[in-house]
Parts: C-alpha cells; sequence; structure tokens
C-alpha cells in the first residue's frame, strides 16, 4: 500500500487529497488505538507523521475532531516524562481555538499546578481526565508527582512521621512506602524506633574549602592576566 | 589615511555642489556643457546625482585615467557606505514616477530592470510634478557598475511600492523580478558567486522581498521561504557577509513568526552568524537568539543576550526595535525571578509604552495572584499584540515566588494556614506543597515543620563566612576579562593602512642612501641644538 501524497515527499495528483485524507484518520485511529493500550513508543512515530500531516496541509483537509484530543495526549505525555521545553514549543504551534478545547486546557492546567507545586491539585485534576485516553497517564502522572514531591519534601523537612509521609507521598500503605524508599531512595532513612522519616543523615557539616574549584579559577585568572600586554 | 580623507572631501564637495546648485567635481564637467562663467546650472535631480557619485567613488568614471577593467577591492565598503550617506536616502522619497524617468537616464537602455519597473506599476500621465531634469544628459555607465546600480534602483522602487503605494503584492512580483535580473547581470561577469559590490544592494532587496511577502499573504510567504533558505546557502559558499547576516536573520524572523520554534533553535544551532555583518544585523539577530531561548524556557542566557542586543542598539535611530526588545527582556527577567529595577520602565521615549509591563511588574513584586490575573486580563490586547501573551502565561508560578519570599524574609515562623490565606493558594495542604517546591528550588530558606504545621525560616548566616563572597567576585572577574578579550579583538584598523604605511616607507627609504641619512641625523641635532 503506498501513499505518495504523503509528506514530507508529496507528490501531486488528482488523488493526492483524498489520499491525504485517509492516511490522516488511519494515522488518528493508530494514534489513538496506542493510547489505548499504553504503548507510549508506539505513540511517537505516529504522532509525528500526524503532525506533518496537520501542519502542511491542514487547512485543506478540514478540521479533524479527534485533533484536540491527540493533541492532548502528546502534550501530556510530555508532561510526564518533564520534557518542558517540548511542552512549550507544541504549545506555541497550537491555535487559539483548539487551546480553549477541554482537552488542551487540561493539559495546560496540569503543567500549571506542576510548576507551581500544587500537587494535590495536580492528583484531584488526573482524577477527573477530559476523556477516557488521559486517565490512562494517570499512573505514569502519579509517579511523576510523587518523585517530585519526595524532592521537595527532602530538602523542606527534616524529619517527618511515617503516617504524614505515606499521605503525602500518596500512597494506600506502610508496605508501599517501604518499598519505594527501599528501590530508590536511598539515602532516607527509616527510623523503625521512632516511627519517623529522616530524610538526610544528621548533619555533619563541617565548612570545607573547595580547594580545587579555588586552585582552577586563581590559575585562569593568572593566564588571562598575563595576556594583557 | 589618505583614503578616508580623499572620501571625506568627496563628500564635502558633493553637499557643498548641491547647496550651492553648482557642480564643481570634474566628474560632471563632460555632461554639463556649462563653464564656470555661465549661471549655475540647476542642481541635477537627486537619483542621477547619487548614482553619478556612486560611480565616481569607484573610481569608474571618465575622468580617471586608467581604464579599470576591474572594480577596487574595498568597493563592498565603499558601497556600504555610500548606501548610508544622507542625499542616498533622500531618493527614498522619490515618486514612482520620478523614479522610472531617472532610472531610464541612468541605466543602459536595455536593462530588464526598467522594463519590470515600468510594467510594475501602471503609469498615470501629469498627477505628480517630475524634477527638472534638464541638466542631466544620458550616459552611458561603466558595465561594472550596471549591476549594483540596477540592484539599487529596483530597491528604491520595490520600497516605493511598498510603502508609498501600498500595493504589497506587486511589490513582491516587482522583486522577484529585479533579483532574477540582477543575478544573471551578476553572473555574466563572474560565475555564481556574488561580487562584493553587489553584496549590501542584495541584501537590501532580500530585505524588502521579505517584507513584501509578510504583507502579501501566505502564498508568497512559503515561496519566500524557501527562496530564503537557497540564497543563503548561496551566499554562505561565497561569504557575502552582508547578504548571509540579512538572510539569516530574515529565514529566523519568518520561522518566529509561525511559531516554528524547534526549527529556528536547530537553524540557529547548524549556522554561523558571521562576523564581518553590521551592527544592526547583529542587534537583530540577538534579539532573535534571545527570542527562541526564552521560549526554550533558557532564561538566563535569554536575559544575557538581549541586555547585550540593547546595548549594540543605535541610540537614534530605531526605537520601535529597542521597545520590542525592552519588552521582551523585562519580561524574561521576571521569569528568571528577578525584578527589573524602576528606571528601565523610564528610557526615554519608551515610557508609553512599557507601561503595561509596568503595573504587570508591581503585581509580580506584590506576590498577589489575583491581582496579577486581573492586570493580564486587563492589558491582554496590548500583551497578544506585542507577542509577549505567552511567556506572561508562566509568570503565574514567579508570583507565588514573590510573594513567598517575602514572607519568608519578613516572619521567622509563620503558619501555613496564613500562607495559603495570604497568596490566596487555596488549603493549607496545597500551600504546604507550594512551599515545599520553592524551598527545592532555592526560591525560600527555611524548614517546614510538618506536626505544628508552620514554616520556619533559616537563621541568617553571615554570608562572608561562606564561598558566597569568592563567587559572586568569581563571576565580576570573568565577565570583566571577557569584556577585555572582545574589546581586543575588536579593535579594528583601517584595512589597507598598514599596507599603505609599509608601501610609503619602503618607497622613502630605497631612495636615502647613508650620506642622507647621516645628514639627515646632523640635521636634527642642529635642530634640537638650536631649541636650546
Amino acid at each position: 500500500l503506498s501513499l505518495p501524497a504523503l509528506p514530507p515527499l508529496p507528490v501531486e495528483s488528482g488523488t493526492a487529497a483524498s489520499e491525504r485524507a485517509a492516511a490522516r484518520n488511519a494515522l488518528e485511529w493508530a494514534c489513538l488505538f496506542a493510547a489505548r493500550i499504553q504503548n507510549v513508543e508506539l505513540f511517537e512515530p505516529f504522532f509525528l507523521q500526524l503532525k506533518g500531516l496537520y501542519m502542511d496541509h491542514g487547512a485543506e483537509l478540514g478540521a479533524s475532531e479527534n485533533y484536540p484530543i491527540i493533541l492532548g495526549i502528546n502534550l501530556l505525555h510530555q508532561l510526564v516524562d518533564n520534557d518542558l521545553g517540548q511542552f512549550h514549543s507544541e504549545l506555541e504551534l497550537i491555535p487559539e481555538e483548539v487551546q480553549q478545547s477541554p482537552h488542551v486546557s487540561f493539559a495546560v492546567g496540569v503543567e500549571r499546578d506542576l510548576m507551581m507545586g500544587s500537587y494535590d491539585k495536580v492528583i484531584h485534576a488526573s482524577d477527573n481526565p477530559p476523556n477516557a485516553y488521559c486517565g490512562l497517564f494517570a499512573t505514569d502522572l502519579l509517579n511523576t508527582v510523587r518523585d517530585a514531591i519526595g524532592d521537595c519534601a527532602e530538602v523542606s523537612y527534616e524529619t517527618l512521621s511515617v503516617n504524614e509521609a505515606v499521605r503525602m507521598l500518596k500512597f494506600q500503605s506502610r508496605a508501599e512506602l517501604d518499598v519505594y524508599v527501599a528501590d530508590s531512595r536511598p539515602d532516607w532513612i527509616l527510623e523503625p524506633t521512632a516511627e519517623v522519616l529522616r530524610f538526610h543523615p544528621p548533619a555533619s557539616t563541617g565548612l570545607t574549602v573547595p580547594s580545587t574549584e579555588i586552585m582552577a579559577q586563581t590559575l585562569a585568572y593568572a593566564t588571562d592576566l598575563e595576556r594583557i600586554v | 589615511p589618505s583614503y578616508r580623507f580623499w572620501v571625506r572631501q568627496q563628500t564635502s564637495e558633493m553637499v557643498d555642489s548641491k547647496a550651492k546648485g553648482e557642480s564643481k567635481s570634474p566628474t560632471k564637467a563632460p555632461l554639463t556643457p556649462s563653464s564656470a562663467d555661465a549661471p549655475p546650472p540647476t542642481p541635477l535631480p537627486t537619483l542621477d546625482a547619487a548614482a553619478f557619485r556612486l560611480v565616481s567613488l569607484l573610481g569608474l568614471d571618465n575622468s580617471n585615467q586608467s581604464s579599470s577593467k576591474a572594480l577596487p577591492s574595498g568597493a563592498g565598503r565603499t558601497v556600504r557606505r555610500w548606501l548610508s550617506a544622507a542625499a542616498v536616502n533622500k531618493c527614498r522619497k522619490l515618486s514612482y514616477s520620478n523614479l522610472l524617468a531617472a532610472a531610464e537616464r541612468v541605466l543602459p537602455p536595455n536593462s530588464e530592470v526598467v522594463a519590470a519597473i515600468k510594467s510594475a506599476k501602471p503609469m498615470e500621465d501629469g498627477d505628480e510634478e517630475l524634477e527638472d531634469a534638464s541638466e542631466a544628459g544620458k550616459a552611458t555607465p561603466h558595465p561594472l557598475v550596471v549591476p549594483a546600480l540596477e540592484a539599487w534602483v529596483a530597491s528604491l522602487a520595490v520600497n516605493s511600492l511598498l510603502f508609498a503605494a501600498s500595493d504589497p503584492s506587486a511589490a513582491f512580483d516587482l522583486s522577484g523580478k529585479c533579483l532574477a535580473c540582477v543575478g544573471a547581470s551578476a553572473s555574466q561577469t563572474n560565475s555564481t558567486f556574488t561580487p562584493p559590490v553587489l553584496s549590501p544592494l542584495i541584501a537590501r532587496l532580500y530585505r524588502y522581498r521579505s517584507l513584501c511577502a509578510d504583507r502579501a499573504g501566505d502564498e508568497a510567504k512559503r515561496t519566500v521561504r524557501s527562496e530564503l533558505v537557497a540564497a543563503h546557502r548561496l551566499a554562505c559558499l561565497s561569504r557575502a557577509s552582508d547578504v548571509q547576516a540579512t538572510l539569516l536573520n530574515l529565514i529566523l524572523r519568518d520561522l518566529l513568526d509561525s511559531k516554528l520554534v524547534e526549527q529556528a533553535k536547530q537553524l540557529s544551532q547548524n549556522t554561523a552568524f558571521p562576523e564581518a555583518a553590521s551592527n544592526n544585523q547583529l542587534c537583530r539577530y540577538l534579539y532573535y537568539m534571545g527570542k527562541i531561548q526564552a521560549l526554550q524556557l533558557e532564561y538566563t542566557d535569554s536575559f544575557a543576550k538581549l541586555s547585550q542586543c540593547l546595548r549594540k542598539a543605535p541610540e537614534n535611530t530605531g526605537l520601535a526595535f529597542r521597545v520590542a526588545v525592552q519588552k521582551l527582556q523585562i519580561i524574561v527577567q521576571l521569569l528568571t525571578g528577578e525584578i527589573p529595577p524602576r528606571e528601565v520602565f523610564f528610557s526615554p521615549g519608551m515610557t508609553k509604552h512599557l507601561r503595561p509591563y509596568m503595573d504587570l511588574t508591581g503585581s509580580v513584586r506584590q506576590g498577589d495572584v489575583a491581582v496579577f490575573t486581573r492586570i493580564a486580563e486587563k492589558h491582554s490586547a496590548v500583551f497578544a499584540a506585542d507577542g509577549t501573551d505567552v511567556l506572561i502565561g508562566r509568570l503565574a508560578h514567579n508570583v507565588v515566588k514573590a510573594g513567598l519570599r517575602r514572607l519568608n524574609i519578613s516572619y521567622s515562623r509563620i503558619s501555613l494556614a496564613d500562607i495559603a490565606e495570604r497568596l490566596s493558594l487555596g488549603s493549607a495542604r496545597s500551600a504546604e506543597y507550594i512551599v515545599a517546591k520553592a524551598i527545592r528550588d532555592g526560591v525560600i530558606d527555611g524548614v517546614i515543620d510538618h506536626d505544628g504545621g508552620f514554616l520556619r525560616s533559616n537563621e541568617i548566616t553571615d554570608v562572608y563566612s561562606t564561598n558566597e563572597p569568592a563567587e559572586a567576585m568569581h563571576r565580576r572577574i570573568t565577565f570583566c576579562l571577557n569584556t577585555h578579550a572582545e574589546a581586543v579583538k575588536g579593535l579594528r584598523y583601517p584595512e589597507d593602512a598598514y599596507e599603505k604605511a609599509n608601501k610609503k616607507k619602503k618607497g622613502d627609504e630605497e631612495e636615502k642612501t647613508e650620506e642622507e641619512i647621516a645628514a639627515e641625523i646632523e640635521e636634527e641635532l642642529a635642530e634640537e641644538e638650536d631649541d636650546f
């Protein structure tokens, strides 16, 4: 099955428009299918091809109703990957009207809450997704949020009682917390006696002199100054 | 150096002759038969005068003894300097019919450019005053300079069509035809490479073409982009730095207008901006780079580029450009978390334009999200027109951070509920998360006591006992050293000066023999004794 009218090297012919329309429909269903089976590696190449069709031939093919949904899925996917640069570039390319649609604005709202740090709003939002496909990202989103909360908590708290930790990190039970700490947070210390989660080993900060840095800097000054005639 | 002095002399002669209405320079002698005691002839029409000036500058006029087969080596620079002269700029105000008449006089009769100009706009007779052209004879200019004159006249015509007559599609077609003509006539003299004399003029033609394409519609825009890319490739090969720089800027502008930020970024990474380009082009390039980096969330780099752009921008002209750069810089500075100082908003000539931005900055400083959203909506039309609305949308969490910082500095302990209330954050729970994130981002310095439900600020330690001063000094020292290095690199000597000085010295010294040198030394000694 070969369709010569597709980008990147479209061959114009009488059937070009219908070829492109057919290709677009097929790719859209492929994207949605990939989202449904939660296979991200499958989603990406289809979306890229679809983007080519939207960008270059969007005018002649007319609006597609799946367009906002697929865009929303893509944006969420980038958020979950923490790829903010890509997220914003994609957002730029989306025209104004489509941005108002609930699918896209959902992703935008999630991004804003993530940046602000109101993670509870994020979780709350992901419990009410605008369409079924976004709901599929819920687990991934939860993991991302959990990592972010963990990072923040490390720096902000000295100790945290275990119950609070379970609640804050959105675990269902103590056991999950143990597993999480064991797997990905080796520097957290669970003190069984006091039922407390301590984030850093007790402070032993002496004032260290960063000698290598200072040496490197001073040598750089010396070389530059010698160049001044 | 004598070369520069000669040019200045010519300029002053030119200005004088136009002012007095008398043609003194010898180049005009073969054309105007009047001698010195005849009544002073009426001044040559502006376009002819400017054209003849270029011809004389390039040394290709009839009075020059050596009939030159090739243009002098500094031709590109000469043309650039000639282009920026005031008399030449006056030609921009010529009406279209004057332009056409002058073009017919100055260019050879079979020039395709003249035909293109004629066909681009139908002439209506008698509704514009023609300049008095009685004194200008018709002289065929030297063939080497014809492409340059053609390109210049073409650019004037396109300019007139675009701005005076507001006919972008006609201007677009005309510019396309003229570029083709100029390219064809250039390649007759040389292979496909652009001769340096044409380089500033072709750059100008491309710039007008891009402006026409903007106003002429989407079709024009699509064709122009691929053209610009192809031309850029050619310009890089022929090292025509003017054309290269202009085209790179035009392509970047086109990509940014169509919001293709990824492509713009890749283009900038794969190409090098030529160093020999003019200052204005460099300013534009810095602005586009700053914009790309801001959209890609690299705020500190973007701020550095935009500050550099503002420093290099010309002070007397280009106010609109500077205002645009200033606006972008303010927003980027807000996004890095710093508040721009007040004087920035009161720069001369910009106060009115920067008013909305000043209100916005005030609300960010206050740290109140509600006020911020209200102001952003109030001025949303202005921001959308400036293209900064996307960046402003990202400012929301900066507002919160600024507010948090103020609270943290003012209170040693503050309950999370209070924070939530002051900053309109919703519940204490979300306030807790937000504060935790702020601590992690380094915005505030403190510890949350979860059980007590409050935020405790850390004691302000003595800064001098940490490494902070050393790091700050290091930053300043590297900056100064970099500036010094750039200044040394930017030192410019007139290019021919060394050779000329060398030649003169060698020429003189060969004639001196030993006795003469000895005689000179004796004279000097005698003089010194006289002084005493």
